[in-house]
């Protein structure tokens, strides 16, 4: 936005309910009420479109914020916090506070749920919260005969909680005037706008990027789902705090029907219509819902039935499209999902890739290869330092792990000496990559050893695997596919970093100097791998070869001291190949990495490799150099097949 | 951000055109006066927002519109919201904000829920504008029984009584028909409720006064009215051998579902009877609860004031003008919509010498809302009556129905059985 | 007034009786509900949302057929043994047909998106269809007629004077079920069909590396879900005589409970979580109290979905993601 359009703007906010009044046009008053609607969607922004966890029980959050600061602040239930000058001041936060809590208590149950089961959870508690402030109005404990508690009323049950007090400002008239409310509700927006916009450009906010772009994917790269998912819910929901207790403070009287499922939906569509994850877009659809439902709904009758009475259609004179409402909220859903899911102000998403190069517009730049002088040296230094004593990085011993009766790993032993690149083949189906995912802590071995630097890795989750000094990629790609090569990069370098929430938002010294840090060591790993120049370009956009790099620098970024490769170089050209092998031997050498491979392509691994271990059916069969393995029956038998050695002769004569 | 100057510029023609376009001009001598009502207009209640809509329309006609030489001016807002199409306090704000801030406005008539009625009366009351309510009969509004803590101080900041109700409030209603469930007989009261604010009101006081009569009440439960299937909990209440069922609740929360069930698990008479408030007293429900069931339960309602057809001079006549007037049976409160609405131009005819007098708004505003206080012996559809200290009305005529067999097409209806005390 | 008020009240063995014909009678509804929820979630892994608003306009559609065909009162005799299957057969198509429509409408489009986009779109279709309800119908709740005769079983075919009610809907209820979850159950294990649905469910790309036309499968999928909605809005409209625009969203809530309950995507676990959330309410209204019911039913959806999303009956899925 222009700085012109900008002071337009906040002059326009400033001076609008003045020109109101002069006017007569009474509108500041449902203007104040749609603002709190606002505020609310832009909370749920945080849940939805930063975490990208679906949340159908908003109002839950809603309801908490209002009876919070309906509660706390009158003398409903005798709270000794009514009636002093600071009571809505303090409530306030009390009720921001109150609606984080219960977001941590929704969001804990729904923390190893998937995205489908998180949302019926959600909507689960939306349903309940308003059914139990309903029935605690009227407690009534009877065991036996006895009866402990008889009509306790702890809500107000239907009838709600009545008076709310109101803020008090000296000289200004909360009581009689709609002005004032107006511009608290726009100062809390326009806090609540920047503390979001500070989010989402925080290491907090790429971490929920990466949750929303691929949980697994993001859990091995460092970032920790759980606690990443709480912060959304507990921000998201503390939000909805303020605005629940501004719409108590200002109706004086709230009742539980105003916090249902309805209410959830309609902020959802605010969120999905508008753009999930734009603060802007999330502001427009408000906006658009809520004019499009006070005002065009209404409107529209008028001409339709002036319509009717002037073409003499019976029908159409009484017709009411008020009770259409949900039926145009429904299809909008429908509408936007099918037509355009990024809402209107989101990112336009350019179709997905085929897997067809010939559709691609453009001509890729060739990738630089990598460079050696653009060796990080921090990396250097943190692979380097730090390994106790022993030469074993890594040192599995009897690994055993079978998923219903199938045996995918049967005690597997495997050492990864330090500085050493160590090969792991095997047919199709042979465990290699459940090795890998056991390793990481993806998936729990039955039974084994696992040690890392000496200490074990066994019961890690992921992310702390990662902490660790253990960097993996994946098979197929797993990028976020939505976010820049620059943000991919920044979120491995996440676990480095430490910038808290208040710092997220605050911008402290330090936090604007650890960010700055980042941004060059990850501008120099992209180097690095040979990316430079293509920082902000989407990683789903970039061609494969440069794709499988990304990967690399965003494991690099973690500061690992063991890298696990899985098929790097599966389909690539040659040329990508050479430049692929080049890199992984870079690494070695200038950054002393530990490497584990997994590969097919026979040249490399065994051009490459140190040792070899070679697994079939999730059991060891060999494991040896390069050469023994060549010559190792069993792994003729079981993978190489016997012409293999002549092969492997004739191809490593010189082009 | 084109979108959006679109959307804005759009936003704001649109609101200049709906505020310019209800308001019709008429030449009056002294000015115009406008009375503002507030209840919901759409979905389920849009045949009752009609008849009280129509009501005060009534009473306005009858006068021509015009009462010592002030217009008046009707205007009807919506109190439902936008999400949900029931009342919603937030909306019910805006209006008598509206109301309030409009310097033409005099009388707020409003509202139908009474729980936006604990929202509008605080926003009035601060204006000295009179509220006159057709149909809320909550308690706490006006008085103490039946309240909860606060009640009714909370709705008078102002420190004097601007709400008003020319019908009997649900304590009376309540109490009447735990008397009147002695009197038939009951050894053993089961009670339902909605868990609504009418519903569980009326029970209550239900309760209360049958504890008190020392008729025994096995227990006061709500129910889930959204569920189709009552059949458990009536199963409890066959197995609690209850003589007597009470539902607290409208005809919308359930009830249908309740009197027929209640035949299907033998919950009838002579074992057990029916009785509810007039939130029941629809032929709707006869229809949907069927008139086995009605009759076989021994249904009974109780009703605020007089049936149509006890109503004798003013309420009968009024009966008949609406009828004649809007080719319809009134609804439930559309005829103390227009005893409100009678009211109020009585008070302003009243009040005209000071209204001439007054120097602003405020003024004008407290003049007729002394008036209105000031009703005594007023003609209305129930007989004469005058506004008590608190706003309420000082007669509690009540009546009983019960549910007969006749020859309709329906097959039964509500008729008229005794006057309760 | 006079009359005996010393009849029996009910001894504690007719209570649970009794409470265990409401409870069946209830979870039988459920059942049949839950069963189009699963089978669509064993298919394509879509919750959806809009089922249980199938199930509503079922009721709604039943009630225009029986209009259209000049029933309004009680049938009996051949009447009541032609018409009444026709409807049911009437309804049924009607329902299927629209669930089918639903699917290819809002559903199809978004088959390769994530699991979250069609869950969104459901929730859209799930507000369209009761808008429609409502224009249809009115706000108000809707009587549905007595159609089929209702006889006290025990009073007037046996002459015992018992506390319990069993009546001739009652068995209406099961003996409609029953046959119908029969069926099914052929279908599925016994047809061509039934068994291209059972491999898609199981695994999508192989089942389609053998021949099997995937989409057409879904398509059938959606027919028979729908259909068996149909059938139990029918069903509710007869046994309960009252239906209204929003009844789909709470009946619903509870059929997707039970099948999640019984193991999502397992057909018998729907039919076996049907009659448990149907007994289980049943109780909780009975010994708790109706007002608690919906939050204990909801309580009890979201500790399955955290502790054992696969239910009673259903198979550990191997990758979350």
């Amino acid at each position: 936005m222009t700085a012109l359009a900008r002071t337009v703007l906040v002059v326009a906010l400033l001076a609008y309910p003045f020109v109101d009044r002069a006017l007569g046009l009474q509108t500041v008053h449902a203007v104040s009420d749609g603002m709190i609607y606002m505020l609310l969607a832009l909370g749920l922004n945080i849940v939805v479109g930063y975490a990208g966890l679906l949340d159908l029980g908003y109002a839950a959050f809603f309801a908490i914020g209002a009876y919070a600061m309906g509660l706390l602040n009158s003398p409903v239930l005798g709270s000794p916090l009514y009636g002093h000058a600071w009571s809505f001041w303090l409530c306030i936060w009390v009720a921001a506070a109150v609606s984080a809590l219960l977001g941590l208590v929704i969001g804990a149950p729904t923390l190893r749920v998937r995205g489908d089961y998180l949302a019926i959870i959600t909507l689960g508690f939306g349903e309940i919260i308003p059914v139990a402030i309903r029935n605690l109005g009227d407690v009534t404990i009877e065991i036996g005969g006895w009866r402990p508690i008889e009509r306790l009323n702890l809500t107000g049950g239907e009838n709600g909680v009545n008076p709310v007090g109101r803020p008090y400002l000296p000289g200004v008239p909360f009581e009689t005037d709609p002005i004032p409310w107006y511009f608290l509700i726009l100062v809390i927006g326009a806090f609540s706008v920047w503390a979001m916009s500070r989010l989402r450009d925080s290491r907090l906010g790429r971490a929920w990027m990466a949750i929303r772009e691929d949980e697994t994917a993001a859990d091995c790269t460092g970032v920790n789902p759980v606690s990443t998912k709480l912060l959304a819910f507990a921000l998201g929901a503390s939000f909805s705090g303020f605005a629940g207790s501004v719409y108590a403070a200002k109706l004086q009287a709230i009742t539980p029907g105003a916090f249902e499922f309805q209410v959830s939906i309609m902020l959802l569509c605010m969120v999905v219509l508008g753009g999930a994850g734009s603060i802007r877009g999330v502001i427009l659809g408000a906006m658009l819902i809520t004019i499009f439902d006070r005002v065009v709904l209404s409107q529209t009758t008028f001409l339709v039935r002036w319509i009717g009475r002037a073409t003499g259609v019976s029908a159409l004179t009484a017709i009411d499209l008020t009770l259409w409402r949900w039926f145009f909220f429904g299809l909008g859903l429908v509408l936007v999902m099918l037509l355009r899911p990024q809402g209107l102000a989101g990112r336009r998403v350019r179709p997905v890739a085929t897997e067809d190069a010939g559709d691609e517009p453009a001509v890729p730049e060739p990738s630089a290869p990598p460079r050696l002088e653009a060796v990080p040296e921090w990396l250097k230094a943190r692979a380097a330092a730090g390994v106790d004593g022993s030469d074993a990085v890594l040192d599995v011993q009897g690994l055993t792990k079978s998923f219903g009766g199938v045996v995918a790993l049967n005690a597997v032993d495997l050492v990864v000496p330090r500085g050493a690149i160590i090969g792991l083949i095997g047919p199709n189906g042979a465990g290699k990559t459940t090795f890998f995912n056991v390793v990481t802590g993806l998936v729990r071995p039955d039974a084994g050893r696992i040690t890392f630097a000496g200490r074990s890795l066994v019961g890690l989750r992921p992310n702390a695997v990662v902490a660790r000094g253990i960097a993996r990629t994946f098979q197929s790609i797993r990028l976020f596919p939505l976010m820049s090569v620059l943000d991919n990069v920044l979120v491995g370098e996440h676990c480095r970093l430490a910038s808290t929430v208040a710092g997220a938002v605050l911008r402290p010294p330090a936090v604007i100097a650890e960010e700055r840090r980042a941004r060059e060591r990850a501008r120099a790993l992209l180097a690095f791998v040979g990316l430079d120049g293509k920082d902000d370009d989407l990683a789903r956009n970039l061609p494969y070869g440069d794709q499988r790099r990304l990967e690399i620098a965003r494991a690099l970024a973690t500061e690992p001291r063991l890298l696990l490769l899985d098929e790097p170089t599966a389909g690539m050209n040659p040329r990508e190949t050479d430049t692929l092998t080049e890199l992984i031997g870079l690494l070695r050498r200038e950054l002393s990495l530990s490497i584990l491979l997994i590969e097919h392509d026979m040249e490399v691994v065994m051009g490459i490799s140190d040792r070899i271990s070679v697994l079939d059916y999730g059991t060891r069969i060999a494991e040896g150099t390069a050469a023994e393995i060549q010559r190792h029956p069993r792994v003729i038998e079981a993978y190489l097949g016997t012409g293999y050695e002549a092969e492997a002769a004739g191809r490593s004569a010189p082009r | 951000m084109r979108v959006s100057r679109i959307v804005a510029v759009a936003t704001v023609l649109i609101s200049i055109i709906a505020a310019g376009g209800n308001v019709a001009a008429q030449q009056c001598p002294k000015g115009k006066l406008r009375l503002y009502t507030s209840w919901p207009m759409q979905g389920a209640m849009l045949p009752e927002g009609t008849g009280m809509k129509n009501g005060v329309d009534l009473a306005v006609s009858e006068v021509n519109g015009v009462v010592a030489g002030y217009c008046l001016e009707i205007v009807n807002l919506d109190d439902a919201s936008p999400q949900t199409g029931k009342w919603d306090g937030a909306v019910e704000a805006e209006n008598a904000n509206k109301a309030v801030g409009d310097p033409l406005a005099i009388v707020y008539i409003g509202t139908y829920n009474s729980g936006a009625a604990k929202v509008s009366i605080p926003i009035t009351n601060r204006a000295h504008m009179a509220q006159v309510t057709p149909a809320n009969t909550y308690p706490g509004l006006t008085k103490k029984r039946g309240a909860a803590p606060g009640e009714p101080d909370i709705y008078r900041p102002g420190g004097f009584v601007n709400y008003f109700r020319p019908i009997p409030a649900d304590d009376i209603q309540g109490a009447v028909a735990a008397k009147w469930a002695k009197r038939l007989g009951a050894k053993k009261v089961y009670i339902l409720n909605d868990q609504e604010l009418y519903g569980k009101g009326i029970a209550d006081v239900f309760e209360a006064t049958a504890k008190k009569l020392g008729l025994p009440v096995v227990a006061n439960e709500g129910i889930d009215w959204k569920q189709p299937d009552q059949k458990p909990v009536l199963t409890k209440i066959r197995a609690s051998g209850a003589d007597l069922v009470y539902l607290g609740g409208v005809i919308e929360t359930g009830a249908q579902v309740v009197i027929r069930q209640m035949k299907e698990v033998g919950l009838t008479a002579p074992r057990t009877r029916f009785m509810g408030p007039d939130g029941l007293l629809e032929e709707e429900l006869l229809k949907g609860a069927t008139c086995d069931a009605a009759l076989a339960t021994d249904m009974r309602i109780t009703f605020a004031g007089l049936p149509f057809e006890k109503m004798r001079g003013v309420g009968a006549r009024t009966y008949e003008t609406y009828k004649a007037k809007y080719g319809k049976e009134p609804t439930s409160y559309a005829l103390y919509a227009a005893e409100g609405g009678r009211v109020i131009i009585d008070a302003i005819k009243r009040a005209a010498p000071t209204i001439e007098k007054a120097k602003d708004v405020t003024e004008k505003r407290e003049a007729v809302r002394k008036a209105i206080a000031s009703t005594k012996n007023f003609e209305g559809i129930n007989g004469k009556w005058s506004f008590d200290e608190n706003g309420d009305v000082d007669y509690d005529t009540m009546s009983g129905f019960k549910a007969v067999k006749t020859d309709s097409p329906l097959g039964c209806k509500f008729q008229f059985e005794t006057i309760l005390e | 007034m006079g009359g005996h008020l010393g009849a029996p009240h009910m001894t504690g063995w007719e209570v649970l009786v009794q409470q265990t014909i409401n409870g069946l009678t209830r979870g039988a509804v459920f059942a049949l509900i839950a069963l189009g929820y699963t089978m669509v979630y064993g298919i394509i892994e879509l919750i959806n949302f809009a089922h249980g608003d199938v199930f509503m306009l079922g009721l709604f559609i039943s009630l225009a057929w029986f209009a259209l065909l000049g029933v309004t009162g009680v049938l009996t005799g051949w009447k009541l043994v032609t018409l009444l299957p026709l409807v049911f057969v009437l309804t049924m198509l009607t329902t299927a047909a629209l669930n089918v429509a639903i699917d290819r409408i809002a559903y199809r489009p978004l088959r390769r998106s994530s699991r979250l986009a069609p869950l969104i779109t459901a929730i859209g279709v799930s507000f369209m269809l009761e808008n429609v309800a409502l224009l249809w119908k009115g706000p108000a709740p809707i009587a549905y007629p007595d159609i089929f005769p209702s006889v006290d079983i025990l009073r007037e075919w046996f002459g015992l004077d018992s506390a319990i009610f069993l009546t001739t809907k009652d068995i209406l209820v099961v003996g409609a079920t029953l046959p119908l979850m029969l069926a099914l159950h052929y279908f599925v294990t016994r047809t061509r069909w039934g068994k291209a649905m059972r491999a898609t469910a199981q695994d999508r790309e192989t089942a389609q590396a053998m021949g099997i036309d995937v989409e057409r499968t879904i398509l059938i999928t959606f027919f028979v879900g729908g259909a068996l909605a149909g059938a139990a809005g029918l069903i509710q409209g007869m046994y309960y005589n009252i239906g209204q625009w929003w009844m789909g969203y709470q009946a619903g809530l509870r059929a997707f409970t039970a099948a999640v309950l019984g193991g999502i995507g397992s057909m018998s676990g729907a039919a076996l979580g049907g009659l448990v959330i149907g007994f289980l309410s049943a109780w909780s209204d009975q010994y708790i109290s109706a007002r608690w019911t919906n939050a204990i039913v909801f309580s009890i959806l979201i500790v399955v979905l955290v502790f054992r999303p696969r239910g009673l009956l259903g198979e550990a899925s191997a990758d979350k993601a």
